[in-house]
């Protein structure tokens, strides 16, 4: 029975990775039916995948600085206290993004928050279509001169009533 | 109409917190920081940028919390607002980009019982691969859901994996009890 290859060993991370598509993985699975070495490395690889796993899930882990989880919720509080749209919660505080889902109250969310930017929206909005108003006007030709004082001749001609006939 | 079972007493306080309780979340930071801390601390390594992590994270959790579904596993949802801050901190360095070198030799699979001296190995890899075994061993992502994560394409994960297994395997080569 030949020794697994690197390539084997490769296959084998796959399949417990998840990386392996299922008919390569199939086939792989009738290999380790039949081939003892091959079995043997896959039970390791997966000795390896538990300790890797327990290692990182483990709860013994590096404490946090002491007062940690204090500082969050003093930030939290901090950041309450005071208005605008960034929060700051602790060492230099990261920027707040979104609002909150619902209307609870809340950490130091910017509560004008969504109607301010509803106005500035609408500011912007009356700006640029009156912008675009200003520009379709200015685009316009003008009719010509000729044509505007033969208009204001006929009008006056009717007024009186004695217009010429025919087309102008 | 759903049933809701809250398995997990860290649940309970996220429904209420989600329904806008300051006392519930504030039991909630006193009783995730140390886990937040430490997959933040692992995946930065920078303790001043893991606390700025640990914050924005509860922030980010205080904002998401209305829409939290109890299903008994607020650790690793909260876990995974953990790693995507500290992958978009993690992105924005240099070192982010750099390719990590390949193992020089095909080591042995681990046989290691000392979880302090595999996370201490796995601390000392590149970011990308912190980020890839953090998603798959921390997390339990698969291969696809990490490449939908840090935004990579499957192939470029799995090599980033079996890079990062083999610089461990090196890097713990001989501290163990592998034979």
């Amino acid at each position: 029975m030949t020794e697994p290859t690197h390539e084997d060993e490769e296959l084998l991370l796959d399949l417990l990775t998840g990386f392996l598509q299922p008919a390569a993985a199939a086939a792989l699975e009738e290999r380790l039916a039949s081939e003892e070495p091959l079995r043997a490395l896959h039970t390791r690889l997966q000795e390896e995948q538990t300790a890797l796993e327990r290692a990182l899930t483990s709860n013994a882990l590096e404490a946090p600085p002491a007062d940690l989880s204090e500082r969050v919720l003093a930030g939290f509080a901090a950041s309450e206290a005071a208005p605008g749209p960034t929060v700051s919660v602790g060492r230099s505080g990261p920027q707040a993004s979104g609002s909150r889902a619902s209307g609870s109250p809340s950490f130091g969310e910017p509560r004008q928050a969504a109607p301010a930017g509803r106005w500035r929206a609408l500011l912007i909005a009356a700006s640029l279509l009156l912008g675009a108003f200003l520009t379709l006007q200015a685009l316009t030709p003008d009719p010509p001169h000729e044509v505007l004082n033969r208009q204001v001749r006929t009008s006056e001609l009717l007024a009186l009533g004695i217009a010429p006939e025919g087309p102008q | 109409m759903e049933v809701v079972t809250l398995e997990q007493p860290t649940d309970r306080l996220a429904l209420e917190a989600g329904g806008g309780s300051r006392a519930a979340f504030a039991q909630l930071v006193r009783l995730e920081t140390a886990s937040v801390w430490q997959a933040c601390s692992r995946l930065l390594r920078d303790t001043g940028e893991a606390e700025d992590a640990v914050q924005e994270t509860f922030l980010k959790a205080w904002l998401a919390l209305p829409r939290y579904r109890p299903e008994g596993r607020f650790r690793g949802w909260l876990a995974r607002i953990a790693h995507r801050v500290c992958l978009d901190r993690l992105r924005a360095r240099k070192e982010w980009t750099s390719l990590a070198r390949e193992p020089s030799a095909p080591a042995a699979p681990l046989q290691l019982d000392d979880q302090d001296e595999i996370a201490a190995a796995v601390s000392e890899l590149g970011p990308r691969e912190r980020a890839v075994i953090h998603a798959r061993y921390t997390l339990g992502l698969s291969g696809p859901e990490i490449a939908a994560e840090l935004e990579l394409t499957p192939g470029n994960v799995r090599v980033i994996l079996h890079r990062a297994i083999g610089s461990l395997r090196l890097a713990l080569k001989g501290t163990g009890t592998d034979d």
